[in-house]
């Protein structure tokens, strides 16, 4: 063969194979690969295992060689058909100690048999199972070169000649063991892609925001943009959080550092933030709490992060912020704001206090969080990429008139080459509920309060024209008010807020979360919250500082 | 203008006059925050207004609780009536005397008040009687009732709510707190001496994270006429 014709092979064959996204393909292509050229017949074996996610590579080559193996590519320059029978494409088998192959991934060498003994050929065809793989292999030179790479055995190849031709050389040998290696390493890269790929879609599924269905007065849009697009994951986060009250808990953070690692750190804080958010904490408190369960979980990650609840009632926002960027406001008219948050100590720093600032919201007013990545490229110091980012708005929030506007908008402006850190954006438009549709009372916790909550609710459901609510609203409160009494010592509150809906909460200062029990026929208790779980639209309950507050929805006609 | 300070009736109940001044100290604290919390007053200024319509001219008008003066005070003093706010906290005086310098002050305790029969054409009462445990409140209505022309003319704001002297969280400060729902107070009103010849009810919600919404009720109530009720 000559020299030049050889490398060039070497060269088209190797690139061929390592541009491969998938194992079956690269097996087909190197089978197809070696024959004619190296072999009238070539067949390539993976073990089955790499077809299953998430399994890894068995480490001793021994390992391989009882495990079940897919046979799956095979090709040879007689009609298509001729063999199809005898060793099909993805069947699955052991690869039997008769088989060259087998002692090949057993010792993870190149075996080589310069013709293959009738009697060998016989045991290969009844361990095989069907007398007709004899003609397959008896009388030829067989081949068979494992298909190793970092220590492990993946599978195998096979390479016959028929008796005519000339038998395989050292040259041969090396030539198919240069390709095998090839193969062996495309396919363990498939793997490991696969595997990152399983992981982080993961930890995607982790991180991507679950907004709350229905968030009344709150319109949010968000944006995330991995710095790496191979890793669909980083440390930044964001959520919105249903709160009593119709209130809003939105977060923003950013764990420093990259990559898989700070993404788990990240799913660690933002559970935290979660489960703290529930306890209706002021944002200061939050953020020391969070604070002291970084500490607690040993994760050595700082994390900035922005914690803000919107009170669409009151029309105020309360922020408190760890070491985050601080986010911006775009008011009427394109007026556009930052909000002047003390920027506190990231989170992980420990024994720091932060503090809640209260900033007055507008009906339709936008607050955008944000990470650094959506500022990183907009100039060296950090008031100047705040201030781009700010005029950024400033042009776009004209046009734009929602928060998707506002982020694709932002987004556009961002070269998509040059961004390297994680992008994390999020605008929430913040409409505000007048006081006459809501109504708040603090009652005494007496038997009293629960016919005098029943007369409230009507008295308050005819000024809204809400007639029709009346028994269901009535029969629901009863309920709630009942439980309430039961343990609360101080004054228990029942409000009521029209929105598209009826919402309707009741807090007291007894710790204990109701259960939702089946009530027996007779049973004079436990009936209640089946009843609100059957007649409303949704319910809940929700620990707070000072107690619970057990809630229900009912739909309005006009919804 | 001098300060008039009521020295206290209740010598003997030290309990009494200790739960006071706590009162007194949560609202020099709380001083000019309140109107920041508490802005847009619509249903206090027209109760205010629907009062001053029945009003003679130059009517000597007591605001009970005053706070910082706005803003009813100011709409009295504005509409030509002789002012005297009355208010527990020195602090809260102090503002009201530079918002609304043209009224009289006196610091103390409503139930303090001299029974001087007939000593105002007309009282306003917006948010202060809630501070008073309700035996007190029913003492106060008969105090004010009683200070009163006959026929006069008193405008009362409550935050509906059934209960009696419970201590809250009020814009950072704790203060106790007394309330009736609307049913209830339209039966004591005229158990207190009075006529009520308008009634309003409206929800409200301060822009502060520190105080909920409420429902807030409004009254304009005449002195009924005959001896005590």
């Amino acid at each position: 063969m000559d020299l030049r014709d050889h490398l060039r092979f070497l060269k088209e064959a190797t690139e061929a194979i390592g541009t491969g996204v998938d194992m079956v393909a690269i097996a087909q292509q190197f089978a197809a690969l070696l024959v004619p050229r190296l072999g009238d017949f070539a067949s390539v074996h993976l073990l089955d295992a790499l077809f299953v996610d998430g399994a890894p590579a068995p480490f001793s080559p021994h390992a391989t060689a009882v495990s079940l193996m897919r046979r799956v590519a095979v090709a040879h320059d007689e009609p298509p058909e001729r063999w199809r029978l005898v060793v099909p494409e993805g069947a699955v088998q052991i690869m039997y100690a008769t088989s060259p192959c087998h002692e090949a991934m057993a010792t993870g060498l190149p075996v080589y048999v310069p013709s293959v003994e009738p009697t060998q050929a016989a045991a290969m065809a009844l361990a095989h199972g069907t007398r007709d793989l004899i003609p397959l292999v008896a009388g030829r030179s067989y081949l068979a070169v494992p298909l190793s790479v970092r220590g492990r055995v993946l599978g195998c190849v096979a390479v016959t000649r028929r008796p005519e031709r000339e038998r395989f050389d050292d040259a041969d040998v090396l030539t198919v063991g240069q390709l095998a290696a090839q193969v062996a390493l495309s396919i363990d890269n498939v793997r490991l892609y696969r595997g990152q790929q399983a992981t982080t879609a993961e930890l995607q599924r982790a991180v991507l925001s679950t907004a709350p269905s229905a968030l009344t007065g709150v319109e949010v849009a968000h944006r995330y943009l991995p710095g790496n697009p191979e890793v669909e994951v980083g440390g930044d986060w964001f959520d919105t959080m249903a709160l009593p009250g119709s209130r809003v808990g939105i977060v923003i953070g950013d764990v420093m550092g990259h990559g898989v690692h700070s993404a788990a750190a990240m799913g660690h804080l933002r559970i935290a933030v979660q489960t703290l958010a529930a306890l209706d904490l002021p944002p200061d408190q939050l953020l020391r709490q969070l604070d002291n369960l970084a500490q607690r979980m040993g994760d050595d990650h700082l994390a900035t992060c922005l914690y803000a609840v919107y009170d669409p009632i009151a029309g105020i926002c309360l922020l408190a912020n760890a070491g985050h960027l601080p986010p911006l406001i775009v008011r009427g008219a394109g007026r556009v704001e930052p909000v002047a948050v003390p920027s506190g100590a990231p989170i992980g720093v420990g024994g720091v206090a932060f503090d809640t600032v209260s900033i007055p919201i507008s009906d339709g007013d936008t607050l955008l969080m944000y990470t650094d990545g959506l500022v990183e490229a907009r100039g060296d110091d950090i008031e100047e990429r705040i201030e781009a980012l700010a005029e950024s708005l400033r042009l776009a929030s004209p046009v734009a008139t929602d928060p998707e506007g506002l982020c694709d908008a932002l987004i556009g402006t961002l070269d998509p080459d040059k961004h390297e850190d994680d992008v994390a954006l999020l605008a929430a438009q913040l409409s505000s509920i007048a006081a006459s549709d809501v109504a708040h009372w603090l009652l005494s916790p007496r038997p009293a309060a629960v016919g005098r909550s029943r007369r409230l609710v009507r008295q308050t459901l005819a000024g809204w024209s809400l007639p029709e609510l009346f028994d269901t609203a009535e029969l629901l409160v009863t309920e709630l008010v009942t439980n309430a009494i039961r343990y609360a010592t101080d004054p228990i509150e029942l409000r009521l807020l029209h929105t598209s809906t009826l919402l309707c909460e009741v807090r007291d200062n007894d710790h204990y979360l109701p259960i939702l029990l089946e009530a027996a026929d007779l049973d004079e208790h436990g009936r209640g919250l089946f009843l609100v779980s059957r007649l409303a639209r949704r319910w809940g309950s929700s620990r707070t500082a000072h107690g619970k507050v057990v809630w229900f929805e009912l739909a309005t006609a006009d919804a | 203008m001098a300060v008039q300070r009521l020295s206290p009736q209740t010598h003997g109940d030290t309990a009494w006059i200790e739960r006071e001044a706590a009162q007194a100290r949560a609202y020099d604290a709380i001083g000019a925050r309140y109107d920041e919390a508490f802005p847009h007053k619509e249903g206090q200024v027209a109760c205010a207004e629907a009062l001053l319509e029945q009003l003679p001219p130059g009517a000597r008008v007591l605001d009970v609780g005053s706070g910082t003066g706005l803003p009813t005070a100011r709409q009295l003093v504005s509409a030509g009536c002789e002012v005297t706010c009355l208010d527990l906290s020195p602090r809260m005086l102090e503002i009201a005397q530079a918002n609304v310098p043209q009224a009289r002050f006196i610091l103390g305790d409503v139930l303090d008040l001299a029974r001087e029969p007939g000593r105002f054409d007309g009282v306003t009462a917006f948010f202060s009687l809630l501070h008073l445990p309700r035996a007190k409140l029913r003492d106060a209505l008969g105090l004010l009732r009683d200070i009163l022309v006959p026929q006069g003319l008193m405008a009362l704001a409550m935050v509906e709510a059934d209960v009696d002297d419970v201590p809250i969280p009020f814009l950072g400060s704790r203060i106790r707190v007394t309330g009736y729902l609307r049913d209830e107070l339209q039966a004591i009103l005229p158990d207190s001496g009075f006529t009520v010849e308008l009634a309003r009810t409206m929800s409200y919600a301060p822009e502060t994270s520190e105080a909920g919404p409420e429902v807030q009720l409004f009254y304009l109530c005449r002195r009924a006429a005959g001896g005590d009720p």
